[in-house]
C-alpha cells in the first residue's frame, strides 16, 4: 500500500487558539479514512487547510508523492482535491446546472448547458440521486444539495474527496446510501476522507480511523483493530462518558394541552401541499418527538406554528388561544420559542458578536430603565455564564458568530432560546452536527426545560434520540400525522415503517417477525 | 395632427430618448449582478457627456469622443470600485459622493465648451428597412450609438446567461464565498463589472451630448443616472426587462415632448415630471416581486476574507 496523502506537522493558530497542533497523517490510496473527534477537535480546520481555505502556519502536504503548495481552493482543486462542506457552497438562486458549471474547470466560453445537464443526469442515475438538473437549489432539501456537491466533485475530476460531517444532514435511511456511494467511489479509484463524530457510522464505512483531540492526533487505527470502546476512550481522553439514563416524568392526566393543532393545512415553498389536515397536541411538561423522513412537512409544521408560514385552514390553539392570523411577535409573546434548523442563518445575526446574539432575545439585559439603554456588562456576564454552562470553547465573546463552527453556533442559539421560560419550544434537529458530549448537554437541557413545565415539539431524524427523550413519538408522512407511539411500547421497526410507508399493517408485522 | 403620425413621433422619440438611460441601465445591471450598486452612475454619465463632447470638439471625431466618454465614465467608476471593494466602504455613500464629484468636475472642465457646436453623430437610416411605413422611422432611423445600445441588449443577455464569464459574474453577486471557493477572484470580477458599468454610463452620457442634443451643458443628464439605477430594479436585474423599462421611460419623455409641441394645456412642469412619476409608480407595483430576483450580495460590504 502506498501513502496517497501525507500531512506533516500541520499547525494553525487563530489568535491564542491553536486549532491544529503539529498534525501528521498518512492516508492510503482508495481508502475511506475517517477523522473522528469532538466539536472543536480541529477536524474541520485541518480539512480547510487541505482544501486551501486556510493557510497553515507550518507543515507540508504531499499528495501522490508530490509536495503541494496549496495557497487557494483553486490550487487544491487543480491537485485533484475536492470537498463537501458542512454548509454547502451552493448558490440558492442558481439552478443545479449553473451551480455545477461554476465548479467545472473546462467549460467553454459559451456554457454548454445541454451537455452539463446530460452529465448530471448520467451521474444522478448511476447513484440513484434523482436530481432534477433544472431545479433551483433553494427549492431542494439539504439531502439533495449534498448529492449535488458529490456530482460536482466527480465532474470536476477530483481524486481525493473530503466529506465534512456528511451524515448530519441526512435521514437515517439515506446514511446507508451514502456509505454505498463511498464504496462505489472507492472501487472507482477515489480516496475518501470522512469527518464525523458518530462512532457507528465511522465503524460502518471506514478502512482506517484517525482520532483528533484538542487539535492534535491521538492516534490512527485500522478498521479491524477498532472497537467502539477504544475509539470512545481516544475521543474523550480521560473524561468519563456520561451515559445517564433520562428519567421520564409522568404526565398528569386531565390537563389542558399547551398546543392543540386541528386539521391544519399549509403549502411548501413550491406551492405544493406540505401539511394535509394534521392534528396533534402537546401537554405541558411533555416532549412530543416528531419522526419522519426529511421533507414530509416537519419544517412547515414548525413554521406555521411560529407564524412564519401562513396556514390555509385549520386551527392552532396555544394555551387555549387561537394563534392563526396573529403576528409572529404576538405568538412569541404568547410563549413560543424556537431553535431553528439552520441556527446561523435563521436564529442568529451572522455578523453580530456572540454577546450581541445572546442579548437579541433576552429582555433582562436591556432592562436599564432609563431610555431602554442596553446594559452591556450584564449581557456580557450572562454570555460568559452561558458559554460555561454549555461547554463552549471560543477565543473571545466579541467575535462575529459566523466565525464559529456550526456546532458552537447551534449551542449558542440553543442556550439563548432556553434561557427564558416559554410555554412551547420548537426544536429542529437540536443535536444535528454536535458531538457526543455536546449532544448530551443539549438533551439534558431539553429535559430540564420540559421538567420546568414547557411543552416541547422535537423534530429530529435521530431515532435513538427520539426514543431516548420523547414522551410520545408522532410520525409524519406526506404532511399527515400517521401514528403516535409511546417510546416504551414501540420499536424502531414500527416507526421506520410509518416513516417510509405511512402505515404499519399486520402483514408487515408478520414479515418483520419472520425476518 | 394625424393620430397615426402622433403615435409614430412618440415611439420614434421613445427609442431616441431611451438610449442614454438604456446604456446606463444595461451597465448597472451587469454591475449590480456582482453585488455592487453604483449610485454614482449619474456622475459617470456626466463625465461621459462632458469628456466625449470635449474630445469631439478637439478632434472633430464623434467616434473618438464616444470612446473617450466611455473611458471617462469607466475611470470615474473605478474610484467607486476602489472605495467599495478595497476599502470596504458603504456602497450608497461612495456612490453618492461619486455623483457629486462627477457633477462638479464636469461643470469645471466643461465650462469653456458650453456654447460650442459639433457635428457628432447624425441619424443613419438603415437602407430598405427604414422605408417600411410606420415601423421604419421608429426603429431604423437613428444614430449609430442608438443601434449599438439595442444590439447590446441581447449581447449582454447572452454574456450573462450563456457564457462562463457571465456565470462567474452572477456567482459573485449571489455568494462571494461560493465564487471564491470555486477558485474565482470576487474582487477582480466586481472591479471589472464596476468598470463596465461606468463605461456604459459614460457611453450613455456621450450619446446624450454627441447624438441626442449635440451640445454640452452642466448637469445635462438631469437625474437620468438615478432613473437607470431604479430601472435596474424594475428590470429585476435582467437586461431584457431593463431594456423594456428604459423604453417605457423613453416613451414617457417622448410623450411629454410631443404633448408640449402640440400645445396641450397642461403645465410643462407637470409634463416634465411625468417620466419620473411613471418610474416611481412602476417601482411601487414591482418592488415586492423584484426582491426575489435581487442578487443576494447586493450592497453587502466587502470584507477582507471575501
Amino acid at each position: 500500500m502506498t501513502d496517497f496523502l501525507v500531512l506533516d506537522g500541520i499547525t494553525k493558530r487563530f489568535g491564542n487558539l491553536v486549532a491544529n497542533d503539529q498534525i501528521s497523517l498518512r492516508i492510503q490510496k482508495q481508502h475511506v479514512h475517517a477523522l473522528l473527534g469532538e466539536n472543536g477537535a480541529g477536524k474541520s480546520t485541518l480539512m480547510k487547510i487541505l482544501y486551501g481555505v486556510y493557510k497553515p502556519d507550518a507543515g507540508t502536504i504531499t499528495l501522490d508523492g508530490k509536495l503541494l503548495n496549496i495557497h487557494s481552493p483553486q490550487a487544491s482543486r487543480a491537485a485533484g482535491i475536492g470537498m463537501v462542506f458542512q454548509s454547502f457552497m451552493l448558490i440558492p438562486a442558481f439552478t443545479v446546472i449553473e451551480n455545477i458549471a461554476l465548479s467545472l474547470r473546462d467549460v467553454g466560453i459559451v456554457v454548454d448547458e445541454k451537455k452539463i445537464e446530460h452529465d448530471i443526469r448520467e451521474i444522478s442515475d448511476k447513484y440513484r440521486f434523482g436530481i432534477e438538473p433544472r431545479a433551483k437549489v433553494w427549492q431542494l432539501p439539504l439531502g439533495a444539495q449534498q448529492k449535488i456537491e458529490i456530482i460536482k466533485l466527480v465532474m470536476a475530476g477530483a481524486r481525493l474527496l473530503i466529506f465534512d460531517e456528511p451524515t448530519s444532514v441526512l435521514a437515517p435511511h439515506e446514511v446507508e446510501g451514502l456509505f454505498d456511494i463511498f464504496n462505489r467511489l472507492r472501487l472507482d479509484g477515489y480516496t475518501i476522507i470522512f469527518i464525523s463524530h458518530k462512532l457507528n457510522e465511522v465503524l460502518a464505512c471506514s478502512d482506517e480511523i484517525t482520532v483528533l483531540r484538542g487539535g492534535r492526533v491521538v492516534g490512527s487505527v485500522v478498521r479491524a483493530d477498532a472497537t467502539e470502546s477504544l475509539l470512545v476512550s481516544m475521543i474523550v481522553g480521560d473524561k468519563t462518558a456520561d451515559s445517564s439514563t433520562y428519567a421520564r416524568k409522568s404526565i398528569p392526566a386531565n390537563v389542558e394541552p399547551v398546543l392543540q393543532v386541528r386539521d391544519l393545512c399549509a403549502k411548501d415553498d413550491r406551492n405544493r401541499p406540505a401539511l394535509e389536515n394534521i392534528s396533534l397536541h402537546i401537554l405541558p411538561g411533555e416532549i412530543l418527538g416528531v419522526a419522519g423522513v426529511s421533507g414530509n412537512g416537519q419544517k412547515e409544521l414548525g413554521e406555521v406554528i411560529q407564524g412564519v408560514r401562513p396556514a390555509l385552514s385549520g386551527s392552532i390553539k396555544l394555551a387555549g388561544q387561537e394563534i392563526i392570523h396573529t403576528s409572529i411577535a404576538q405568538i412569541r409573546r404568547t410563549g413560543v420559542t424556537c431553535v431553528p434548523e439552520d441556527p446561523l442563518r435563521q436564529g442568529a445575526v451572522p455578523v453580530m458578536s456572540v454577546e450581541e446574539n445572546l442579548a437579541l432575545s433576552d429582555a433582562s439585559s436591556t432592562q436599564q430603565r432609563d431610555w431602554q439603554r442596553m446594559n452591556w456588562s450584564a449581557a456580557r456576564s450572562r454570555a460568559s455564564w452561558f458559554t460555561e454552562k454549555f461547554g463552549l470553547k471560543m477565543p473571545r465573546l466579541n467575535v462575529a458568530i459566523e466565525a464559529l463552527s456550526g456546532g458552537n453556533v447551534q449551542r449558542i442559539v440553543f442556550a439563548r432560546e432556553l434561557s427564558a421560560p416559554a410555554k412551547l419550544l420548537l426544536a429542529y434537529y437540536p443535536t444535528r452536527g454536535l458531538d457526543i458530549h455536546a449532544a448530551e448537554i443539549v438533551r439534558l437541557a431539553l429535559l430540564d426545560y420540559r421538567d420546568q413545565g414547557a411543552a416541547i415539539l422535537l423534530i429530529s431524524e435521530d431515532l435513538d434520540e427520539l426514543f431516548a427523550i420523547s414522551d410520545r413519538i408522532m410520525v409524519m408522512y406526506h404532511g399527515q400525522n400517521v401514528g403516535e407511539r409511546l417510546p416504551a411500547e414501540a420499536d424502531v421497526q414500527q416507526i421506520g415503517y410509518l416513516m417510509t410507508d405511512g402505515k404499519y399493517t399486520p402483514e408487515q408485522e408478520v414479515e418483520h417477525v419472520a425476518s | 395632427m394625424d393620430p397615426i403620425m402622433f403615435i409614430q413621433f412618440v415611439l420614434t422619440g421613445a427609442f431616441r430618448s431611451a438610449t442614454p438611460v438604456l446604456f446606463t441601465t444595461l451597465g448597472q445591471t451587469v454591475n449590480e449582478k456582482t453585488g455592487v450598486a453604483n449610485l454614482g452612475a449619474e456622475g459617470c454619465m456626466l463625465m461621459g457627456a462632458c469628456v466625449g463632447f470635449i474630445v469631439t470638439v478637439q478632434t472633430g471625431s464623434g467616434w473618438l469622443g464616444a470612446i473617450a466618454g466611455a473611458l471617462a465614465g469607466g475611470v470615474l467608476s473605478l474610484l467607486h470600485g476602489y472605495l467599495v471593494i478595497n476599502c470596504g466602504a458603504n456602497q450608497l455613500a461612495s456612490g453618492l459622493t461619486l455623483m457629486f464629484l462627477g457633477l462638479g468636475l464636469t461643470a469645471l472642465i466643461g465650462r469653456p465648451y458650453v456654447s460650442q457646436q459639433i457635428t457628432g453623430f447624425d441619424v443613419v437610416p438603415i437602407p430598405i428597412l427604414s422605408d417600411i411605413p410606420f415601423i421604419g422611422p421608429i426603429l431604423f432611423r437613428h444614430d449609430v450609438l442608438t443601434y449599438l445600445a439595442y444590439l447590446l441588449v441581447p449581447a449582454i443577455w447572452f454574456f450573462l446567461y450563456r457564457t462562463r464569464w457571465g456565470l462567474s459574474l452572477r456567482a459573485v453577486g449571489e455568494s462571494r464565498i461560493a465564487a471564491f471557493s470555486t477558485g474565482r477572484n470576487p474582487a477582480l470580477i466586481a472591479y471589472a463589472a464596476v468598470f463596465f458599468g461606468g463605461m456604459m454610463a459614460g457611453l450613455g452620457g456621450a450619446q446624450l451630448s454627441l447624438a441626442y442634443t449635440h451640445f454640452w451643458v452642466e448637469g445635462m443628464t438631469q437625474g437620468a443616472g438615478f432613473i437607470a439605477v431604479a430601472l435596474v430594479i424594475f428590470g429585476m436585474w435582467h437586461p431584457v426587462r431593463a431594456a423594456a423599462g428604459a423604453l417605457l421611460y423613453g416613451g414617457a419623455v417622448s410623450l411629454q415632448l410631443q404633448l408640449q409641441t402640440l400645445g396641450v394645456g397642461i403645465s410643462p412642469f407637470f409634463l416634465q415630471m411625468l417620466p419620473y412619476v411613471l418610474t416611481l409608480a412602476i417601482l411601487l407595483v414591482w418592488a415586492r416581486a423584484s426582491n426575489r430576483a435581487m442578487p443576494a450580495e447586493l450592497g453587502r460590504v466587502f470584507t477582507r476574507q471575501t
